[in-house]
């Protein structure tokens, strides 16, 4: 903590490597949010990029009211949001998001299968499945699932960072999770009846 | 007994600790006697629990090497938007404001023609700068700003031609390099406006975007400051009465609790109310617990086995009988929020329930009857939460080019009226907490 002090202190002067240090253990997280919510390497790639120029440039003005990592996701999130505002008002990205989601999950589970065909309730394989789970949720509910359940985030936290009540946290997170625990068990019941 | 629906609803808080005692009781009476609520209980469980070690995506192999050398643009941007000390716009300004104040007394015409440009240009670096340190988003502004001074700049500069006259009796050799200086200045400055004007033209062509992205930016913004708004007008009750603070609340009263029975030995008139269940039941959901669960490897141990909800009083005497059962039990029972858990191996706990069972018998608090207005409440939020959830899915299937701006607000009058909901189960929560202590048996071994 003292040591993010330090590094913070020394980025408010411009200090590249302290901003590099700063963010080592976050660029993944940053990048995964990301990619979580828009669901393809490249623009997962460029928003992480341009969250990290935001903080950069912004971070002369960081009060360290809140913890960096709390004042990082939140412009993270916002950033997404904005991204994902932007192709809902042109609509024409979405339309290639879902092809490709739909075309990686169509690679994983080639992969996945190929490798232990007879094992169908292998961990690794709940995994993936769990993780197609996700990207199938609302842009809202993906995100909550990431902080709360990936990351383990508090709810504190997380009303830090997207900015809303406890309450509405408590009440997001619980519709995001009973949505998710739906699609697994619909999938369930798929695979169930297809093997009967 | 609550329904299934109700039940399902409270997985989430279940699973993070944030049920409140009534809910917990209510929660865990029905856990026990519905198979399919409780493997769905399982089910989820053991999704969140995956979820933790869902394979992430490695960074792209050039992102911190693309990163570095943005981070390099960036710096270098902003050492030309932030000029060197002498170019410091503050000390500039500063001294300007000096000269003119001194020249006031001297031949102000003159000086007011000669140093406003100075000040004129500072402030458009004083622009630079704080349009460098703030977001993109103010670019098309600066881009504006930067040509109107820039104008006025040369609108002073013809008008110095006139003083210029006018002042020769004060003419002495340091202000004719003065003059001299502030024509190269000028004529720097032309060069100056004319780059600029050209640079503000090549950067509004290529970077349309930029503009576009800066007002959706805004755009985004007063959305936001709209729900703060809205947060600010909900019932504030509801913050005060957060269930954080009750559980601390009731962490320091159970405690205290602890301490008195410790002190004192046998109470009489003891009723155990021993919500449901016995040790059959508990036995059999514990082996079916192993049998679901265990099928992925690495489960939670955060089974819990038996809930005990009774009265302060009603409880000294279980637990002193606990604490003549369970061999070190000091060191067994940890107080964890407003929840006491004993750590039992299972036949410790199988001895342990086999005592209690002696206490149990059902008794009629003001709890219960506190417990018809409660389950009301919890209807009402869980039919708020239900339109929440319908209202949530219509905007999310409804075309991406219809406005969901009501939808929105319905939604967010919703989650007010939610709060508000919440608010009034808080408080009854509140009344009645006082007098509930809760022993959670886990088998963490």
């Amino acid at each position: 903590m003292l040591d993010e002090k330090r590094l913070i202190k020394k980025c408010k002067n411009g200090d590249i490597e302290a901003f590099e240090k700063l963010i080592e253990g976050y660029q993944k997280k940053v990048y995964n949010i990301a990619y979580r919510m828009v669901q393809n390497q490249e623009d997962a790639s460029d928003i992480a990029q341009e969250v990290f120029i935001k903080v950069f440039k912004s971070i002369v003005h960081f009060k360290e009211e809140s913890s960096f990592s709390t004042w990082l996701y939140r412009i993270t999130v916002n950033v997404c949001l904005d991204e994902l505002r932007k192709r809902k008002k042109t609509n024409v990205i979405s339309i290639n998001s879902v092809i490709q989601a739909e075309n990686s999950e169509f690679t994983m589970q080639l992969e996945d299968t190929g490798k232990r065909p007879e094992e169908i309730l292998e961990e690794k394989e709940l995994r993936s499945e769990i993780n197609r789970a996700i990207n199938k949720l609302s842009d809202d509910h993906r995100l909550v699932i990431q902080l709360r359940d990936i990351y383990g985030l508090s709810y504190e936290e997380i009303s830090d960072i997207l900015q809303c009540s406890l309450g509405t946290v408590k009440s997001r997170i619980n519709r995001a999770r009973n949505s998710l625990k739906n699609i697994l068990l619909k999938k369930k019941e798929h695979l169930e009846t297809n093997n009967v | 007994m609550w329904t299934c629906e109700k039940v399902q609803d409270m997985f989430s808080e279940y699973l993070d600790n944030q049920l409140t005692e009534i809910e917990l009781a209510n929660f865990q009476k029905h856990i026990e006697n519905c198979r399919k609520c409780k493997e769905e209980l399982f089910l989820l469980q053991n999704i969140l629990c995956n979820c933790r070690q869902v394979d992430e995506q490695e960074l792209p192999e050039n992102f911190r090497q693309k990163l570095h050398e943005r981070l390099l643009e960036t710096k270098q941007a902003q050492k030309k938007k932030n000029p060197p000390w002498y170019m410091n716009w503050k000390m500039y300004s500063g001294i300007a404001a000096g000269l003119l104040i001194i020249a006031v007394f001297r031949t102000h015409v003159f000086e007011m023609a000669l140093r406003p440009e100075k000040a004129y240009v500072n402030d458009i670096q004083l622009n630079h700068i704080e349009d460098g340190n703030h977001e993109d988003s103010n670019l098309s502004e600066s881009i504006d700003k930067s040509s109107s001074p820039e104008q006025n700049v040369g609108d002073t500069g013809s008008e110095t031609v006139k003083p210029d006259n006018g002042a020769e009796t004060n003419n002495d050799i340091p202000k004719e390099r003065k003059i001299n200086k502030t024509e190269k200045s000028k004529t720097e400055q032309k060069k100056k406006f004319s780059d600029s004007v050209e640079k503000s033209q090549r950067i509004q062509k290529t970077d349309n975007g930029t503009i576009a992205d800066a007002s959706a930016e805004s755009m985004s913004k007063s959305a936001k400051t709209e729900k703060a708004e809205v947060k600010e007008s909900m019932p504030t009750e509801f913050q005060s009465t957060d269930t954080d603070s009750i559980e601390s609340y009731s962490l320091a009263t159970a405690m205290a609790d602890v301490g008195e029975i410790k002190a004192e030995s046998n109470q009489e008139n003891a009723e155990i109310s021993v919500h449901s269940r016995s040790l059959e039941s508990n036995e059999d959901s514990l082996l079916m617990f192993s049998a679901k669960s265990f099928t992925v490897s690495e489960q939670p141990k955060i089974a819990y086995i038996t809930k005990i909800t009774a009265t302060k009083n009603d409880m000294k005497p279980m637990v002193e009988k606990l604490k003549e059962v369970v061999p070190n039990y000091g060191d067994r029972v940890e107080f964890l929020e407003h929840r006491v858990t004993l750590r039992l191996t299972l036949d410790e706990y199988e001895v342990v329930m086999d005592h209690l069972n002696e206490f149990q018998a059902d008794i009629q608090t003001e709890i219960i009857d506190k417990e018809e207005e409660y389950n009301r409440l919890v209807e009402q939020r869980n039919s708020a939460q239900q339109k929440i959830g319908e209202i949530e899915q219509v905007i999310q299937s409804m075309n991406k080019e219809v406005k969901s701006d009501d939808y929105e607000q319905q939604l967010k009058d919703l989650e007010g009226e939610l709060e508000t909901i919440e608010s009034k189960i808080a408080q009854i929560i509140e009344l009645t907490l006082e007098s509930i202590l809760t022993i959670e048996f886990q088998d963490g071994f």
